[in-house]
């Protein structure tokens, strides 16, 4: 996973192919609205990857409510869950089709390196990262703003749709060569109801915490995970060469 | 040493010296024949000589017949010997070696030490005393040993028992060793505090159904003198596992329940949450260690009367009265985590330094901490280090401190706290400053939890740092308390698949790469590459996370089992994760003994290998626990 994405870069998708997506058009230009519009997200997106002739799809849903972020994989159904609290990170691994799961002391580790940062959870890309792109030129009005932000070398290019208000992506689309990464909205819902019962739903689970699963060897779900180890995180963001989270505009 | 016999021979040759005559002048007598000169010539003789084994000196005397001023052989007519005093047995040099060699001498007087401990511990001291016990009646000697130790029944009014979750053999020969080191010492040498105890022995660790155990079952043991299944709490092997039917009926009694009864003052300590299965098997029972609170359980478990082990804790008086039909005041002390079991599922509830959303997750809508408050109005709960800072231990009549929503922090990491949490050190202090305000004395129970999750996460350095945390909370309740009166016991549930292995080198840093004896650079294995002196037969693998010391941190990756190039790696940091052989997502358990280390009345009984529940009867006969107990119930 780590491999396939710092291998994309190349060309730049334009605007209007990016806003094709069925997106649910928000007007008002209230900023209480537009904070209650991007505290309650229920955004799906697609990511295909393609490399050379090979084409791989898979499917992601945001969920937000204030101070809690899902990432919700539909193919693994697996669920990540971050609550900000204190300016901790907690994160929580719902298993969905086992219907349990896992808690992590706050303090985030991606690839050796703390990883605290809520805004590279609940965003999906770090501000910093968007602040090093080249911002292009904004549509809509209202809480639908968008930006188009681009960056681009020789070895590759970056195109940015960013809902600026709603701090969500679009679009996203990294190329190099014969491979290109590319994330799409496809549809946003700001509903509490749903949202709300998206996480009642999760949080009713049966959770054990990380620290523990190492001491019960009857469960058969803990000994399941013992034998055969945790799914990692998964591609909840973007990664460098390294596997670090991108935070700059520097492609490697 | 050298120096010493040196002295010796010296000391021999100026008392020679010393023994010239020069008498009083006499009359003059009749002129005689001129007579012979005495000669007397010394030699001074090297270790290993046939007369003098330790080194000496020789003195040949005779006339000197033929007047040439010196001492021919056949002129010597009596040879003497001045020898350094020596063991007349000894015959060879290399046993003279030995017999000077410090280690040696030391392990003598420590044998010495050991029956004069011995003694005391079982008051046998001296024949009078013996006389005393009996009455001054005419016994053999065997009775009257018998009547002594049966005299120390009793005779520790407090008990402390402190439990290293996971803190196998292996685990504390290494923090011994890292202890010393960062000490500045080679490390080997050193002695953690219960290193100095006087009694010890080992614990045979397995479950009624697990070769391999878990803290539940082994606890349970401790705590009641029975061992039992693996998984269930304060009762016995007649339980099925999850069943809240085959609970009634199969409930045990514990150490701290007696103690209760008895009229002492109780505590429980954790650095896990204190719902977790070594303290509760202190006061709970339970069909299964995950009933921690009302959502952790099976709907039919709780319709079918089964209670949740965060609910005991604080229902723990009303309960004991009611099963005992006795009169108690309920646990004095309890500290540790597990704030969210004692508190409903509702931000509203979520204290000022919580870490999730929603920290609880009773389901029932129970928040446990006020009811602790209402039942106890002059107690103190506490949740951070501020609110512990600020208690008075001499006025304090109980206290509910519970510092973490979930466990309390690895004593590496415990800076990291949002709020801040006291040490296992601190916590032991301030729970026996209050315990001993009772002049009945006390039962305390110490756990260190998080040793345990270290070594399941693959991460030694916590695991020993959290060990050292330990130690450091035995020499406080040392300090603490008289041993006249006191029985400390130190232990572990069980132990770790943890290994110190290979051959490095006299003070090579415990959590580095093996350092051969003689050499400066690490070892390689076959394959080429250095490899650690600690490491895990199983477990989640290498993992380097640098200066991360939540030891949890391994969970984030997938299990990286196997060898790996570990040459430009700095495996001492606080965030490397020891290779592992067995690719597991979290290292296990082991099935090998722990030791018990003991000081105190009654620690004698102490020694061999037992039963791990054999733990509870030696509390028992030192603290009169049950005795006590009934007679305070009749």
């Amino acid at each position: 996973m780590k491999q396939s994405h710092t291998l994309l870069c190349g060309l730049l998708l334009s605007a209007s192919t990016l806003f094709t997506s069925a997106v649910t058009a928000a007007t008002s230009e209230e900023p209480v609205q537009c904070d209650a519009e991007k505290n309650w997200v229920k955004a799906d997106y697609t990511l295909t990857e393609t490399t050379n002739d090979k084409v791989r799809s898979r499917s992601l849903t945001l969920w937000r409510k204030p101070d809690v972020v899902a990432h919700q994989y539909p193919a693994s159904d697996i669920t990540q869950v971050w609550e900000h609290v204190h300016e901790r990170v907690k994160q929580t691994r719902f298993f969905d089709a086992h219907k349990r799961g896992i808690e992590y002391q706050p303090g985030e580790n991606i690839h050796g390196r703390v990883d605290n940062d809520w805004e590279y959870r609940n965003q999906l890309v770090k501000q910093a990262f968007i602040d090093g792109l080249e911002k292009q030129d904004s549509q809509g009005s209202g809480c639908d703003i968008r930006t188009r932000y681009t960056a681009g070398s020789e070895n590759g290019h970056i195109e940015l749709v960013w809902a600026d208000k709603l701090q969500l992506i679009v679009s996203f689309t990294v190329t190099q060569g014969e491979q290109k990464m590319h994330w799409q909205q496809q549809s946003l819902s700001h509903e509490q109801a749903d949202i709300n019962a998206f996480f009642a739903s999760r949080y009713g689970y049966q959770t054990t915490d990380y620290a523990d699963i190492g001491d019960d060897h009857t469960d058969p779900f803990l000994t399941n995970m013992v034998h055969q180890g945790f799914i990692e995180a998964g591609a909840s963001g973007f990664y460098n060469a390294s596997g670090e989270a991108l935070e700059g505009s520097h492609l490697h | 040493m050298k120096v010493f016999k040196y002295s010796l021979l010296a000391m021999a040759m100026a008392g020679l010296t010393a023994c010239s005559l020069d008498g009083d002048d006499g009359a003059d007598g009749t002129d005689g024949s001129n007579g012979l000169n005495s000669l007397t010539v010394q030699t001074e003789l090297a270790t290993g000589d046939a007369n003098c084994p330790n080194s000496g000196v020789r003195f040949d005397s005779g006339l000197d017949a033929d007047g040439d001023g010196a001492l021919s052989d056949s002129e010597i007519s009596e040879t003497s010997y001045v020898c350094v005093p020596a063991n007349a047995e000894v015959a060879t040099s290399e046993l003279l070696t030995s017999l000077n060699n410090e280690y040696f001498v030391a392990g003598q007087a420590e044998v010495e030490a050991a029956k004069t401990t011995w003694l005391n511990a079982t008051g046998t001291t001296s024949v009078d005393g013996v006389q005393t016990i009996t009455s001054n009646t005419t016994v053999t000697k065997h009775a009257s040993v018998e009547a002594a130790v049966a005299s120390l029944k009793g005779k520790a009014k407090n008990v402390i028992l402190f439990v290293g979750d996971g803190m196998g053999v292996s685990t504390v020969t290494a923090a011994r060793i890292m202890e010393g080191q960062m000490n500045g010492d080679n490390g080997e040498e050193n002695q953690l505090s219960f290193d100095r105890f006087p009694f010890a022995g080992l614990s045979k660790t397995y479950n009624v159904d697990a070769q391999t155990p878990d803290s539940a079952g082994t606890m349970t043991a401790m705590m009641s003198g029975v061992k039992t299944d693996v998984g269930v709490i304060g009762v016995n092997e007649n339980i099925v596992r999850s069943d809240c039917s085959t609970v009634a009926g199969n409930e045990l009694v514990t150490a701290l329940e007696l103690a209760e009864l008895a009229g002492k003052s109780t505590g429980i300590v954790s650095t896990a949450r204190i719902t977790h299965a070594t303290p509760a098997a202190t006061y709970a029972k339970s069909a299964d260690r995950n009933w921690e609170d009302d959502g952790d359980m099976p709907a039919e478990a709780i319709s079918a009367g089964c209670t949740d082990i965060a609910a005991q804790l604080v229902g723990f008086e009303a309960a004991t009265e009611a099963r005992f039909g006795a009169d108690i005041d309920g646990i004095e002390v309890v500290m540790g985590g597990g704030r969210r079991s004692f508190l409903p599922k509702d931000a509203a509830f979520n204290s000022p330094d919580a870490v999730s959303a929603v920290e609880g997750d009773r389901t029932d809508g129970r928040d446990l901490t006020a009811e602790w408050s209402a039942q106890y109005p002059n107690g103190v709960y506490l949740y951070d280090q501020a609110g512990f800072d600020g208690l008075d231990t001499e006025t304090t009549e109980r206290v509910f401190g519970l510092f973490n929503e979930s466990h309390m922090q690895y004593d590496a990491d415990r800076v990291n706290d949002v709020a801040g949490e006291p040490s296992i050190s601190e916590m032991t202090e301030a729970a026996i400053k209050i315990l001993d305000n009772n002049d009945d004395g006390f039962f305390l129970m110490v756990e260190s939890g998080r040793i345990d999750h270290a070594h399941h996460a693959g991460n030694a350095y916590g695991a020993l740092t959290d060990t050292i945390a330990l130690a450091d909370a035995v020499a406080v309740a040392d300090e603490l308390t008289d041993d006249e009166d006191t029985l400390i016991i130190v232990t572990a549930d069980h132990g770790h698949v943890f290994t110190i292995a290979g051959y490095p080198k006299r003070g090579n840093p415990i959590l580095g790469k093996v350092v051969n004896v003689g050499a400066d650079e690490a070892a390689t294995a076959a394959d080429g590459m250095p490899y650690t002196t600690v490491g895990y037969m199983n477990g989640n693998g290498f993992r380097d996370l640098g200066t991360e010391t939540d030891a949890d941190e391994i969970y984030n990756y997938d299990v990286n089992a196997g060898r790996q190039d570990l040459a430009d790696v700095d495996t001492t940091a606080a965030g490397f994760h020891q290779e592992s052989l067995i690719p597991l997502s979290s290292e296990t358990h082991s099935g090998e003994d722990v030791g018990i280390y003991a000081k105190g009345p009654g620690a004698f009984l102490v020694n061999s290998t037992n039963e791990q529940s054999v733990i509870f009867h030696v509390m028992d006969f030192a603290g009169s626990l049950i005795d006590d107990a009934e007679a305070a119930i009749e």
